[in-house]
């Protein structure tokens, strides 16, 4: 079997999918199904077995809530948004992110100077 | 034409091809001790399991309601692992699995298994001491029976209280694992896991230790209530005496105190006798109750009947002794403190009773003076 390209960098993935999940839900309130959907596109991709667990992660690190919403189909879904801790994480995740890459970048120069 | 079994997920019913539905528990059991350290691994559960109806739903095409097991298996494919996101009980079990795979066949062998003493209630008569030792030793627990009655016989009674001893300190194996443990079973990658949580708080100590004192607690209650019960079995016994010998003449009053003869007697021996027991058959009842682990509901009749009666039996005492006090005084005191029943002389006025005049002693009904004593005192 040809092993996927991305395998490499699957331990990065896993470690900012936190950060994905937080930034979708920081753009507006959403269902699970809709997290999945968004990240379906992405190097994100996710499935259900992967985000519960995460989801019930976050929610006890008070970076998230959830309300219950109606369903037309079937029994009431979680619908989920950012607490204020959640918007502060997302926030200081980014900027760390950013301060990691320049990081690289600035080693990677410092070298070729 | 294949059998189908209906799953009930989350309050939902699907029937799935028998093969389907074995697909689905493994994965769900695969998921659930994944979980096994996680907090919220029921909650999970649940989103999980409505995730698998969510998708079971969309699959189902207009009018079949079969889930076929190639159908459980994409949507099982979609779901994917399920992988514990509690990053330190997450890493534990998967270096405890990644040793296991390096292991190779070894894998299959139980990696370690230790054994400890339990209290085993699951199968237990009493308090599941000789089903924890059977466990431990891999013997019969009935094999083990037999054995401590043999002991309390040779230690003339004093293994009973070794037993109890046993039965109050050993911890009582109530999870999987701690009943896996019980037994010896193999000791899983989870199991770890979960015991190294288990180990870490203290509320967990704090909680073992409470549910031994509740275990103090409750068996003294049922000591207590026993020991109430046979009380009452003996005064019980006692009042028939009583009751027989008023009815047979046996126990007759003389002189001025004969108008207490007849029913009268009869009233006054069951009032005191209702005014006692009651009560502590009340009690007996309560601490009984309070020594189940699920305490029955109160029967409202019944409690009120009781109560009924012992109000009845206090006003016939009190209307008896506001009616005989007098005569009952006035006789007590002819008869330098002393009442006599039949042929018997009892002393209820110690402070008069004269123990050197032969003719006053005790007499044989004796036993019977505390409840006439009861009646001086209403004077």
């Amino acid at each position: 079997m040809v092993r996927d390209p991305q395998d490499n960098y699957s331990q990065f993935r896993k470690g900012l999918l936190e950060v994905a999940v937080l930034s979708i839900i920081s753009a507006h309130e959403v269902y699970a199904a809709d997290i999945l959907e968004q990240l379906s596109d992405t190097e994100f991709k996710t499935a259900e077995g992967t985000l519960y667990p995460l989801l019930s992660k976050m929610k006890r690190d008070e970076l998230l809530d959830y309300s219950w919403a109606e369903s037309t189909t079937g029994p009431p879904r979680k619908y989920y948004k950012l607490t204020s801790g959640g918007k502060l994480r997302l926030q200081d995740s980014q900027d760390y992110i950013t301060k990691l890459t320049t990081t690289i970048q600035e080693l990677g120069g410092a070298r070729h100077a | 034409m294949r059998k189908v079994t209906t799953v009930n997920l989350n309050g939902r019913a699907y029937q799935l091809e028998d093969s389907a539905y074995e697909k689905l528990q493994a994965y769900l059991h695969q998921a659930e001790a994944t979980l096994a350290g996680n907090p919220d691994r029921a909650e999970v559960m649940i989103d999980i399991e409505q995730a698998i109806a969510d998708k079971c739903e969309r699959v189902l095409e207009r009018g079949k309601n079969v889930v076929t097991t190639k159908q459980l298996s994409d949507i099982l494919e979609q779901m994917g692992e399920v992988e514990d996101s509690n990053e330190a009980a997450a890493d534990e079990a998967h270096t405890a699995k990644d040793s296991a795979k390096t292991k190779g066949k070894a894998s299959a062998e139980p990696e370690s298994s230790t054994k400890r003493l339990f209290v085993v209630r699951e199968g237990s008569m009493i308090l599941g001491v000789a089903q924890g030792i059977g466990a431990y030793l891999g013997v019969d627990a009935n094999l083990v029976r037999i054995v401590f009655i043999i002991l309390t016989f040779v230690t003339s009674g004093f293994w009973i209280l070794v037993y109890i001893l046993l039965g109050v300190i050993l911890p009582s194996a109530k999870t999987e694992a701690e009943l896996a443990e019980a037994y010896g079973k193999p000791v899983t990658a989870q199991d770890i896991v979960e015991r190294a949580r288990e180990r870490v708080p203290d509320s967990e100590s704090l909680k073992r230790f409470s549910d031994a004192a509740m275990r103090v607690l409750r068996l003294t209650a049922k000591i207590t209530s026993i020991a109430l019960y046979s009380i009452f079995g003996i005064i019980t016994s006692v009042w028939i005496l009583v009751l027989g010998q008023l009815m047979m003449g046996n126990l007759d009053f003389r002189d001025q105190l004969a108008v207490l003869n007849g029913w009268h007697s009869w009233v006054a021996v069951t009032a005191v006798y209702a005014a006692v027991s009651i009560p502590i058959i009340g009690i007996a009842r309560l601490l009984y109750r309070c020594s189940e682990e699920r305490p029955q509901a109160t029967n409202v009749a019944v409690e009120t009947g009781f109560g009924l009666a012992w109000g009845l039996a206090v006003t016939a005492l009190i209307m008896l002794g506001v009616g005989y006090g007098h005569t009952f005084a006035d006789y007590v005191d002819q008869h330098q403190g002393y009442l006599d029943i039949g042929d018997s002389h009892i002393c209820v006025d110690s402070t008069r009773c004269d123990t050197n005049n032969p003719e006053y002693r005790f007499g044989p009904e004796s036993e019977q003076e505390p409840e006439f004593r009861f009646e001086s005192q209403q004077q």
